[in-house]
């Protein structure tokens, strides 16, 4: 029985109480002195520059009245950061140096108020850029799409890209500098960092984030120069570490691996989620999709085989997924290569004596039936190896693609993107040796570094347990910690700078080919924010010149070919990718490796850590969206979990939601320290047997309300000596833990829903037979009303369809839906318009030969279909009928409409409604106040409490174009009206257009003969229609 | 007049009383059972008004709590959007229907054992019907502007959609409580003629005396009196089947297995009536001792009753077992679900079960004419059948809602404590209601039982 | 026997109470015997035979009932065609405009609910009430008439009835006490 508001500080309040916090700034807060007025600050200051006077625009600097950012209305906030960038734009106009930043494509002659300019800008991980393009609405962003000229994203995004706008709003954020706490001025800063720059540097050491920035790497060169004996360390957990050293072992120097995944036509993965977890994700999914669309039978389609432990998106969209836990990929690799050799692969002699080694029994024959795939395709296959193999694998993956020739045509190599990349100043944990921050750690403890600079990133909380790198920062006499938020670097440090969002600064970062993406910011610094470079800057004592002038100076300096206005218009400089480098392989020093790859011997269970696909390595811990963003595999929200699959939580006695204690015997500590952690299982389906999976991100206990108390640390088990595997041993607590997960049951119990077949099926007759009875017309009593203009409608491809999610944050973030907290989500309450079945087990519509998945059916080798499911907007909606006050009727152009003020809340047509993707406003789910309101699309109406609210087409967007293409006196192009989730799909699952018109795609869709529609015999009629999901099965495997 | 005099329950073993024990005179009756409204009042009664006082309270903290935070506070979700509000509405109106069963169509069919208990019955429907007609209120998401749900010129120009069952649910009850409301006050109005002319304090005589309109018994008021009563009964009998018809038209017009069955209206009519008898009885048994009118409602009453609440149950069965051959005779995966797997073997099995024994299996009690006599067992049966007939519902609503067409959007339903609350709080002002009632009125109509003794005796008289 | 209803006893000329509703037919029997003929009676319950002896019809409110249901109906009906068709006509999950199946519940209804509530006040409107006094409250023991006593009365206007036949007349048939109130002194 739960109690529906007892405010216990439980894990599912943390939003809830934040909310409240917000709404009524606290002592905490406040104790940062200004609490935004900077902000506010600096918009009045832009709306009363001259250059807003000399563009003749008093009344701006009017309607920018001083407030307080915290209790600042939503409102006053757009007037102010109206006026803030009308201004901006009017100064434009004027004869003073240009400050303004540059609209997308093609600079307005001016801001219309209601209609959303879209500027180019880049966000960037662990050093790797993606594009985007953030609408500005009246001068404040609200939401982000993905850049299609940048080819890190070509028009997509992830979930973290399109909850970044959230992030920004964060009233979290650290606001001013402090010093110990207390708020400081940059006066005693620079005496410290002058004094760390006294005697060249000595006692000095700088950690930075892996960067790829020209400006930034130019002034640590600078540094390093000016300050020779200042250590020097780049940290991020998850960085490309790997792979550049197995790429050493394999050519003789650190080199990237850049994929060409559009010319392959057979992919191996090895634990590598090539459209999940790669910097390139978005890029990948998006050429692995292009060569797997299938119109018919006898479509070309890539083969993708997945070897890998946890279910990754790249499994889910695999023809064939092989289990194996990440120790044992190794063999696996080695298998593969000597299968390779002996099937007449050439490689030099002195690698022969490898065809030696045999496969493992159970997988022998897939290893031949994968080499046998290669070598057909040989010159259009890649094998691709993820981040959590180490070198030698790497290295064997290296020769295979070059014994197959598939080097310079699927898989490149170039220098690597991020500075000093591969070099001991980015050491890190797994490949022997204590890391860049063992050294510095190390350095503390012999009293060698009197002061410090972690100028990114959160090493407190990221860093190896083993390290205890928080108490020696602690130990340091002065640290400086440049950060977004209070979290567990900033609370070891003594200074706390905040830190600039990237939203808000003026950068350039590369892509992770190389291709140099320019930032620059949508809005005026909120808090009083500084970038790396400031700090560099200050550091190397020059004057502190304004960022804008600092880059286009410097951005003169690097490329002077390019003019910065047209790279920032554009929002990446064509052809700046990095060149690909002529690799050969040293077979010599690579063969033993090879041969000794894999031999040692496997533990009984072993523990994987993960990067969240949202949170990341927690860095994005404190943004509600994600953390209440179903994770793909799992469905959990506002928690992390041990993943391990049935047999494994079979054989150790435990369900799930069972808490465990996870212990890694920790050798460097001399094998006496055990690090244990406790945590909730979770049992997936297609897990591999005896490993546990476990993201890393959550379990914060820093500074940041809402993330604080998620969840349980990864990190605290990842030690320098553990290795990227290490030994776990779980045992059970006997208590239990609720996870909340969206989706309960994942057995879709026989039912035809999420439709799959193989491709040679779909050119017989018996799928298409079975595929018919799920489409086409239904008997009806009732005459078809008459349609008028467009009639819009919906195909989603279930083949291409990785499950990634990051349709669902688009929707939430152009939909203004609320963020309703940990309980209310284990209540069923969750508010997402659009979520993700998925489904593991047999197939629904299974006949004798009719449609099945990959790789088996059965619990341990299930295939998992994931399913977008959003309103239908059917033809002849059940819901309509049944509400009393026609709230929800049906449009003229086929849309399925809520009335939002009619409604009463009977909550009827939930009750109706076959696919249940109607959410109702059990409470007042919206906020009031507080800043995060600023990221609401103005667009879209706000619920209020006890209606009901659905999917809607993104009506907005169809309105809109409706009214471009009346004043532009033409009919709306085909595919003109984009709906956030289908801009958001990496993949391009997702058509959209009107049934009318007939080159629209997704007339083209519903052409192909394996459109279908769900639930079609219950005679809703829905509009939006699946393409059912095929595989391109080879014939060799079961 | 001195304490009335109370013939014992002398029956023979084996054979049934009369409807009237002994013969009693006009005044006799008439003091007997008007005297209820001025005897002092029992420790008994102020207990049990206590008690429902509290309850009733506890009702509207409730409501204000919901009205207040918003239909969260209960257990809803989606896809279980309806909940214990709805369950509570239907069981509430079906125990309304036995009243009107009793006082309109067993007055059509001229069965005389009803006389003595229709207005207690029909009593029982009007404050069912008012604790139902709350629900449909409380669980809207803006309760406040339920009046959308009837038509009046507004200036958005718009209009309740009549395509749903909920209108049809609007008029039906309202409907059947004002109709209700007028019945009973008809046959009333003699009877408070009476208290006017009887009542021992001034004041009571005055407020009776308004509310008898000034009834003196005239051949022309009876006249019309008796054809009015009549052609009330007469339109009641359709309405009380049409009411709860449309009832499970909320469910049966919808697509969602395990409500999208033409079987339902009946079934609904036969389940509201058993349940209606099995309150009757909870009610009369305590009511008939406290009172001590073992004279007027005798074992003959409870015997029909218990007859009827057999053929009721028997009804209702029936129904079970007629859904589970449609739906297995239908094909329908979806539908075939519900009662084959989810019900009987799903997350709320036990439910089922228990439900399954108190209304099909306790109820077989009743073959046996000494079960029938026995309060005891009387009572506690009709306590379970009103525990069954709500898990009914609640099979039907919650536990339909929580596995429908899509796996994946399956969810388990836990009520929080303010349904409980609510539940238990429209029992205790139910109850309160009750007990008012008990107080106020001549529960066992005076005028008709006067007439029917006469009857009697004449009958006798004249074989 | 001649005996009939009179329409109009608003002031009765003579009261006899009687303790039996079969005493009040003998009354009546006796006083129809001597020529009287305008008769009103005051009982607890409605009397057997009293009725048929004074000739009275069965009453007529049916067809007000009737009338009041039909209109009530029918007018349900029109009213939802006329929203969905006429006044504001929307498509609501692609059901026709006159969804004839769907407007019948609610016409039912709201026959019922009129069709009841003109049943209830024709009753009362037909029998004269509300109206808190009658004149016969003024006379003792009237009081009685709603619990076991019986009363019969006749009209002032009925030119028959002599005072001390009547009077004898309905002592012989067991009237418990007759009077006589001041009519003005009409006899």
């Amino acid at each position: 029985m739960n109690d529906p508001h007892d405010h216990d500080d439980d894990r599912g309040d943390a939003y809830d109480g934040e909310r409240e916090a917000v709404a009524a700034p606290r002592l905490d807060h406040g104790s940062h002195g200004s609490r935004g007025l900077p902000a506010v600050a600096a918009l009045v200051r832009l709306a009363r520059s001259p250059a807003a006077w000399q563009a003749g625009a008093p009344e701006l600097a009017e309607a920018a009245g001083p407030a307080s950012l915290d209790e600042l209305s939503r409102r006053a906030f757009f007037r102010l950061a109206g006026a803030g960038a009308v201004a901006a734009g009017l100064a434009a106009c004027s004869s003073r140096p240009a400050r303004e930043i540059l609209p997308y494509a093609n600079q307005p002659p001016e801001l219309v108020p209601g209609v959303p300019l879209h500027y180019a800008t880049g966000l960037v991980e662990d050093g790797f850029a993606t594009g985007v393009l953030v609408a500005s609405h009246e001068g404040h962003p609200t939401k982000i799409e993905g850049n299609p000229d940048h080819p890190a994203s070509l028009g997509a995004t992830r979930a973290i890209e399109q909850a970044a706008v959230l992030a920004l709003f964060d009233p979290e954020r650290a606001r001013t500098i402090t010093d110990r706490g207390v708020p400081a001025a940059w006066a005693a800063i620079e005496a410290m960092l002058a004094a760390a720059a006294a005697r060249r540097g000595l006692g000095l050491h700088l950690v930075l984030e892996p960067t790829s920035s020209p400006l930034v790497i130019e002034l640590v060169q600078r540094v390093r120069a000016a300050l020779p004996a200042a250590g020097l360390t780049f940290w991020s957990p998850f960085t490309p570490r790997a792979q550049l050293a197995g790429n050493r072992l394999a050519f003789g120097r650190p080199l990237q691996t850049q994929l060409e995944l559009g010319a392959a036509e057979v992919i191996v993965t090895l634990d590598a989620d090539l459209v999940g977890e790669h910097p390139m994700a978005l890029a990948y999914a998006r050429r692995i999709s292009d060569r797997r669309r299938v119109v018919d039978g006898d479509s070309a389609m890539s083969r993708l085989y997945a070897i890998e432990a946890a279910y990754t998106p790249t499994g889910v969209i695999a023809d064939h997924r092989l289990r194996v836990r990440g120790s044992q990929i190794e063999h696996v690799a080695a298998e593969l290569c000597a299968q390779l050799i002996r099937q007449g692969v050439r490689v030099p002699p002195i690698a022969q004596p490898l065809a030696g080694r045999a496969a493992v029994a159970e997988r022998a024959h897939w290893i031949k039936v994968i080499a046998r795939d290669l070598v057909r395709a040989a010159g259009r296959s890649v094998v691709a190896v993820g981040e959590r193999q180490p070198p030698a694998v790497h290295a064997i993956a290296a020769a295979i693609n070059t014994a197959l020739g598939n080097v310079g045509r699927t898989v490149g190599f170039s220098e690597p993107v991020v500075f000093e990349a591969g070099q001991p100043s980015h050491d890190g944990p797994g490949l022997g040796g204590l890391g860049g921050l063992g050294v510095l750690v190390r350095a503390i403890e012999h009293g060698d570094v009197t002061s410090l600079l972690v100028l990114a990133g959160n090493p407190a909380y990221t860093a190896p347990a083993d390290l205890g790198l928080a108490g020696a920062i602690a130990r340091v006499a002065t640290s400086l910690y440049l950060g977004l938020y209070d979290n567990e670097t900033a609370r070891a440090c003594r200074f706390v700078v905040p830190a600039l969002h990237d939203l808000e600064q003026w950068g350039v970062a590369r892509a992770y080919d190389g291709t140099i993406t320019p930032l620059q910011p949508v809005i005026e610094p909120l808090f009083s924010g500084s970038s790396v470079t400031d700090v560099l800057h200050r550091l190397l004592g020059d004057l502190p010149a304004s960022a804008h002038d600092r880059m286009a100076a410097a951005w003169r300096r690097l490329m002077p070919e390019v003019p910065l206005d047209a790279a920032l218009a554009l929002g990446a400089v064509g052809g700046s990718a990095l060149p690909l480098v002529a690799v050969d392989v040293a077979w010599d020093a690579l063969t033993p490796v090879i041969a000794g790859a894999g031999t040692g011997e496997p533990p009984t269970l072993e523990l994987a850590i993960r990067p969240h696909p949202f949170v990341h390595d927690g860095r994005y811990a404190n943004n509600p969206w994600l953390l209440e963003l179903p994770e793909p595999t799992t469905k959990l929200t506002w928690d992390n979990a041990a993943q391990l699959s049935p047999r494994t939580a079979a054989r150790l006695a435990i369900d799930d939601g069972d808490v465990v204690a996870l212990i890694v015997a920790d050798q460097a500590a001399g094998g006496a320290v055990d690090r244990t952690i406790e945590v909730p299982a979770i049992i997936v389906p297609g897990h591999a047997d005896g490993a546990i999976t476990l993201h890393a991100g959550f379990g914060r206990d820093g500074g940041e309300r809402i993330a604080r108390g998620i969840g349980a640390n990864a990190f605290a088990l990842w030690t320098t000596a553990a290795g990227l595997h290490p030994p776990v041993t779980v045992v059970a607590r006997g208590t239990r833990h609720a996870l909340a997960v969206t989706q309960v049951t994942m057995r879709d119990d026989g039912r035809p829903l999420a439709l799959s077949g193989t491709l040679s099926e779909l050119g017989g007759d018996t799928l298409r037979a079975e595929l018919a009875r799920h489409r086409g017309p239904q008997p009806s009593l009732y005459a078809a009303f008459p349609a008028q203009g467009p009639q819009w409608a919906m195909s989603i491809d279930l083949t291409t369809c990785t499950g990634c999610t990051a349709c669902v944050m688009a929707c939430a973030a152009e939909n203004n839906t609320p963020v309703v907290g940990k309980r209310q989500v284990l209540n069923g309450r969750v508010m997402h318009w659009l979520r993700i079945d998925r489904y593991v087990g047999p197939s629904g519509a299974s006949g004798a030969s009719g449609p099945s998945g990959p790789s088996g059916d059965d619990a341990d080798e299930p295939s998992a279909r994931v399913q977008p499911m959003t309103c239908q907007h059917c033809e002849l909606a059940p819901c309509e009928y049944v509400c009393p006050v026609e709230a929800t009727t049906h449009s003229p152009d086929g849309l399925n409409e809520m009335t939002y003020n009619r409604c009463v809340g009977t909550r009827f047509c939930s009750n109706n409604c076959p696919y249940k993707v109607r959410r109702f406003n059990w409470f007042d789910l919206k906020e009031h106040g507080g800043l995060r309101i600023a990221a609401r699309n103005p667009d879209v109406t706000v619920r209020d409490r006890g209606v009901m609210e659905k999917c809607t087409y993104c009506v907005q967007r169809i309105r809109r174009a409706e009214i471009d293409a009346r004043i532009a006196d033409r009919r709306i192009r085909p595919d003109e009206v984009r709906t956030a989730c289908q801009q958001a799909c990496p993949a391009q699952a997702i058509a959209f257009g009107s049934l009318t018109d007939p080159v629209s795609a997704v007339v083209l869709h519903r052409r192909r003969p394996h459109s279908y529609a769900v639930l079609h015999d219950q005679g809703t009629v829905p509009r939006t229609q699946y393409l059912a999901r095929i595989r391109n099965r080879n014939g060799a495997l079961r | 007049m001195t304490a009335p005099t109370l013939p014992a329950e002398g029956v023979p073993p084996g054979v049934l009383p009369d409807v009237l024990v002994g013969r009693p005179s006009d005044a006799e009756l008439s003091e007997q059972l008007l005297s209820t409204t001025w005897r002092p009042w029992t420790r008994g009664w102020k207990l049990a008004f206590a008690i429902c006082g509290a309850l009733t309270v506890n009702l509207f903290a409730m409501i204000t709590l919901t009205v207040l935070r918003g239909i969260g506070v209960w257990g809803n979700n989606i896809p279980v959007a309806w909940g214990f509000g709805i369950i509570n509405f239907v069981w509430w109106i079906g125990i309304g229907h036995a009243g009107t069963f009793i006082s309109a169509i067993l007055l059509l069919l001229e069965q005389r054992w009803r006389t003595s208990i229709n207005r207690f019955t029909e009593g029982m429907t009007l404050f069912a019907v008012i604790q139902a007609a709350m629900f449909p209120l409380l669980h809207l998401g803006r309760p406040w502007f339920a009046y959308w749900l009837f038509p009046y010129p507004s200036v958005m120009g718009t209009w309740p959609q009549v395509r749903s069952a909920l209108p049809w649910d609007a008029a039906a009850v309202t409907t059947y409580f004002l109709v209700s409301v007028m019945f009973w006050y008809l046959g009333l109005i003699p009877d408070l003629a009476a208290l006017r002319d009887r009542a021992p304090a001034r004041t009571r005589r005055i407020l009776y005396g308004i509310f008898a309109l000034g009834w003196r018994g005239s051949v022309q008021q009876w006249r019309h009196h008796k054809v009015a009563y009549l052609l009330l009964a007469g339109l009641a009998t359709p309405l009380v089947v049409s009411v709860h018809s449309i009832v499970s038209l909320d469910f049966a017009t919808t697509g969602l297995p395990g409500w999208h069955s033409t079987i339902f209206p009946p079934f609904f009519v036969a389940g509201a009536i058993f349940s209606g008898f099995a309150m009757v009885l909870t009610l009369m048994i305590p009511a008939r001792r406290v009172f001590r009118l073992h004279n007027v409602i005798t074992l003959r009453h409870f015997d029909a009753m218990a007859k009827l609440m057999l053929v009721m149950s028997w009804i209702a069965t029936y129904a079970y077992v007629a859904e589970l051959f449609v739906v297995w005779y239908s094909g329908d995966r979806y539908e075939a679900y519900q009662p084959l797997v989810n019900r009987p073997f799903g997350w709320y099995g036990w439910a089922f079960w228990v439900m399954v024994f108190c209304n099909c299996v306790v109820t077989q009690l009743f073959w046996s004419r000494r079960m029938r006599k026995n309060l005891t067992v009387l009572f506690a049966v009709a306590l379970l059948v009103n525990l069954g007939m709500w898990l009914e519902r609640f099979e039907i609503i919650v536990v339909s809602l929580s596995r429908d067409f899509l796996p994946s959007s399956w969810h388990i339903f836990v009520p929080t404590w303010v349904d409980l609350g609510i539940l238990a709080g429209t029992l205790g002002f139910f109850g309160l209601l009750f007990l008012v009632f008990l107080r106020l009125v001549p529960f066992v109509p005076v005028s008709e039982m006067k007439q029917m003794r006469a009857e009697i005796v004449h009958d006798e008289v004249r074989p | 026997m001649t005996a009939r209803y009179a329409r109009s006893v608003a002031r009765p000329a003579m009261l006899a109470e009687f303790a039996s509703g079969e005493a009040l037919l003998d009354g009546i029997r006796a006083l129809a015997a001597c020529g009287v003929s305008r008769f009103d009676a005051f009982t607890p319950y409605e009397v057997a035979g009293l009725q048929d002896m004074l000739g009275v019809r069965r009453s007529w409110l049916s067809w007000i009932v009737l009338a009041v249901a039909l209109v009530a109906g029918g007018g349900a009906y029109l009213l939802q065609w006329w929203i969905n068709v006429i006044d504001y006509p929307l498509d609501i999950g692609g059901r026709p405009y006159h969804s004839a199946p769907a407007f019948l519940p609610i016409t039912f209804e709201m026959a019922v609910l009129f069709g009841g509530a003109a049943a209830l006040f024709s009753a009362l409107v037909l029998g004269g009430l509300p109206r808190l006094w009658h004149p016969v409250f003024e006379i003792d023991g009237f009081e009685r008439a709603t619990i076991d006593r019986f009363w019969l009365a006749v009209g002032a206007s009925d030119t028959a009835l002599d005072r001390v036949r009547a009077t004898a007349a309905v002592e012989a048939a067991g009237a418990l006490c007759v009077v006589w109130p001041a009519t003005g002194g009409e006899r």
